[in-house]
């Protein structure tokens, strides 16, 4: 089997990041691509998860929120080569945005008093559990800190659910330009020269009685001490990008067959491409088997919904005992014998299948509008079950690599 | 008794919340139609504006100005600095923009500085329009899951950052509006999946625990439909024991993939059951409880929207 271009990634990356819309299934693709990487691939693997549905939690043995990342046990997987043990390692975290900012101000602050001092503010409070961003950025920083610890040939990492998906490519750069804005520089000010200052007075009056003098004075505080990170986050914040922008790093877009997160998904892959961004694929998920829809079957799917009647005739004659030869399983017969129902049954599967063959139309014009990507689109099966196991898992992420 | 749909529109404000993808646009354009046939007028908001609301009205460019598109129904798209404008006008004042050049430039980094902000700012706006009595019902199309909260507590976490101000003057009447049951309600929309549903009942819990609003209704949305009866199932696993046994099909030639496609369909519909229950039996038994089934169309449209509301108002008549 030739190995498609999704494998190569998986075998050769250092960073995959995985984006697009909410609930097209990004966590548990990552999750998939994570396994194979560790099972078949023989990689030390990384997933870093932000929020994963709780049974596929449970699948990778992951009880709470842990910065720290766990190991799953994969020793009972199957590599694909025969019988050949899995050489790699599959590790999995599921942030903490709380701890993470935390650790992140601890990290950069200049002593331990500044750090206390910023952590007790009720502005940070505010920032770190509920600035939705703030998330963003996190997530992004917290892959940076465990790149750089080298411990992981590849880590994968799934992006906050956000109002835009481009918002966590924004966020380091954002957080760069907040430090160097005049508004920074402003509310530090103290607040007499505030006062004075021209420029500023009209926003100034504005702010006072709209936010309050207090909140000022609170925000002003905060931002003093916050200040002195500035050397720190900034540079975490360029060094950031830069593994962003790096070969070895790639993105993935993950979308559903649907119109809102395709559209989605084609503007995220231009602007990951306007960055120079690497765009290693367009995942689309949840896809039917192509040889669903044939000509013959939409006829007769048709046909049974015009005139049931002859055809649950035609399927009893064939379930009746003996009428085609002995290949029906003993058994069987006794199953459909009544008309009526045996009707009412082709109506059913007749409808089904019309429903399904709308939804594989559906599937192809929104593949149709991807046709830019053309070549790197990946489809990704619809599974009959939900995924609770690795197996499961394994047998997803195989799907997806191995296709074509 | 009032029919459970009767006593969702009878709200004033509804906010339609639920995780990314489940169709909240579609549900809150869908209660939207009901409560305009009703003889209401209407406005939906969108809150995170994708435009999604006017498109399915045919209009190409909706904006913070309500747009009539329908008969007693307006479309709105939310703007936290054109809100901001709004309120600055209301109750500075304030000639625009002279004075506010500076304010302009550097809100968004206020807004990003102090959340709440622009949280007080979306609920403001809706709440302002409640008030004012501009509409019967105002539907929002509200953020999903993630940010709600934040949205619906920011009246009350505005009273700890601001203790004075304009802005914490401002909070005692939301609160009062957002408050009040027979004023203002959720309404939880999900799609039959473990994440939507599992967030759902999370969201449940965490607007019991820090807003003052309450549940009005919840919607599942998008489920496959259960297929066959106990005895249809009998007779239809004769029929795929038949195509296993490679039993020569004559007339019936092309069944497997009808068969395949049931038995795909079958199984996605059948792991919704439970899900849907568990949805269920976690919310108060008065709740009304919608189950609105999947739609198969190639494009989400108006008329998709439609089938939605007329579904909605079977599901809700009783």
């Amino acid at each position: 089997m030739t190995r498609s271009a999704l494998l190569e990634l998986v075998a050769s990356s250092e960073v995959l990041v995985v984006g697009g819309a909410g609930g097209v299934g990004k966590t548990t693709t990552a999750a998939a691509l994570g396994l194979v990487g560790a099972v078949d691939l023989g990689r030390s693997v990384l997933v870093i998860t932000v929020d994963p549905a709780r049974r596929l939690a449970g699948a990778m043995g992951l009880g709470a929120l842990t910065n720290d990342p766990l190991d799953v046990s994969i020793d009972h997987l199957q590599s694909l080569s025969e019988g050949r043990p899995p050489i790699g390692e599959l590790a999995a975290s599921m942030l903490d945005m709380k701890a993470s900012w935390d650790e992140m101000i601890l990290r950069c602050a200049p002593d331990a008093a500044t750090a206390k001092s910023i952590m007790e503010n009720p502005i940070y409070g505010s920032i770190s559990s509920r600035f939705v961003q703030s998330h963003d950025y996190i997530a992004i920083e917290n892959l940076y800190e465990l790149h750089r610890s080298g411990h992981y040939d590849l880590i994968v990492v799934d992006t906050p659910p956000s109002r835009n998906a481009i918002d966590f490519l924004e966020a380091p750069r954002r957080m760069e330009e907040f430090f160097s804005s005049r508004l920074l520089r402003w509310l530090t000010l103290p607040r007499r020269s505030r006062l004075v200052s021209s420029a500023f007075r009209p926003f100034y009056t504005v702010a006072e009685r709209v936010l309050g003098s207090r909140f000022l004075g609170d925000l002003s505080d905060f931002f003093l001490s916050f200040q002195s990170l500035h050397g720190g986050f900034v540079e975490r914040a360029r060094a950031v990008t830069a593994l962003l922008g790096a070969p070895s790093t790639s993105f993935l877009v993950v979308t559903a067959a649907e119109e809102a997160p395709t559209t989605e998904a084609i503007y995220l892959a231009h602007e990951l491409t306007s960055r120079s961004l690497a765009l290693g694929g367009i995942i689309v998920n949840r896809t039917l088997p192509d040889e669903l829809v044939t000509l013959r079957s939409k006829a007769l799917g048709h046909a049974i919904a015009d005139d049931p009647a002859p055809y649950a005739r035609e399927a009893l004659e064939l379930l009746r005992p003996g009428s085609s030869g002995s290949e029906v399983p003993p058994g069987v017969t006794e199953l459909g014998s009544d008309q009526q129902i045996m009707t009412r049954v082709l109506v059913e599967v007749a409808n089904c299948y019309d429903a399904m063959a709308v939804m594989k139309e559906r599937e192809r014009i929104q593949c149709g509008r991807l046709s830019t990507f053309e070549d790197r689109i990946f489809r990704a099966p619809q599974l009959e079950a939900e995924v609770t196991s690795l197996e499961v898992l394994l047998m997803l992420g195989r799907a997806l690599v191995l296709a074509e | 008794m009032t029919a459970p749909l009767d006593s969702i529109l009878s709200k004033r404000l509804i906010f339609v919340t639920g995780k990314g993808g489940v169709g909240k646009t579609t549900v809150s354009t869908a209660l939207g139609l009901l409560a305009a046939r009703r003889g209401l007028r209407t406005l939906i908001c969108e809150v995170e504006p994708k435009g999604e609301v006017s498109r399915f009205f045919g209009i190409k460019s909706g904006g913070f100005v309500p747009v009539n598109v329908a008969e007693n129904l307006d479309v709105m798209e939310m703007s936290t600095e054109a809100a901001l404008y709004e309120y600055l006008k209301l109750y500075l004042r304030l000639p625009i923009p002279v004075r506010l050049t500076p304010l302009a430039k550097t809100f968004d980094f206020v807004a990003n500085a102090a959340p709440g902000v622009r949280e007080i700012l979306v609920v403001g706006k809706l709440c302002y329009e409640v008030r004012e009595r501009h509409y019967d019902v105002v539907l929002a199309d509200a953020s999903s899951s993630g940010h709600i909260v934040s949205q619906l507590s920011s009246p009350q976490g505005v009273g700890d950052l601001f203790p004075i101000g304009l802005v914490r003057d401002q909070t005692d009447w939301m609160l009062e509006i957002l408050a009040d049951r027979e004023q203002t309600g959720i309404c939880l929309v999900a799609t039959a999946e473990e994440t939507p549903i599992e967030e759902s009942l999370e969201l449940n819990q965490r607007l019991k625990e820090q807003t003052v609003v309450s549940l009005v209704a919840a919607i599942v949305n998008k489920v496959i439909p259960s297929v066959f009866s106990n005895l249809e199932r009998t007779t239809f696993e004769g029929l795929s024991a038949l195509l296993d046994a490679g039993v020569e099909l004559g007339a019936l030639d092309g069944l497997a993939n009808l068969i395949e496609a049931t038995r795909l369909w079958s199984s996605l519909g059948e792991r919704q059951e439970s899900l849907i229950q568990r949805l269920r039996s976690a919310l108060p038994k008065q709740t009304p409880f919608a189950v609105v089934p999947t739609i198969p169309g190639v494009h989400v449209g108006l008329s998709v929207v439609t089938e939605v509301a007329e579904t909605l108002e079977v599901e809700l008549s009783l």
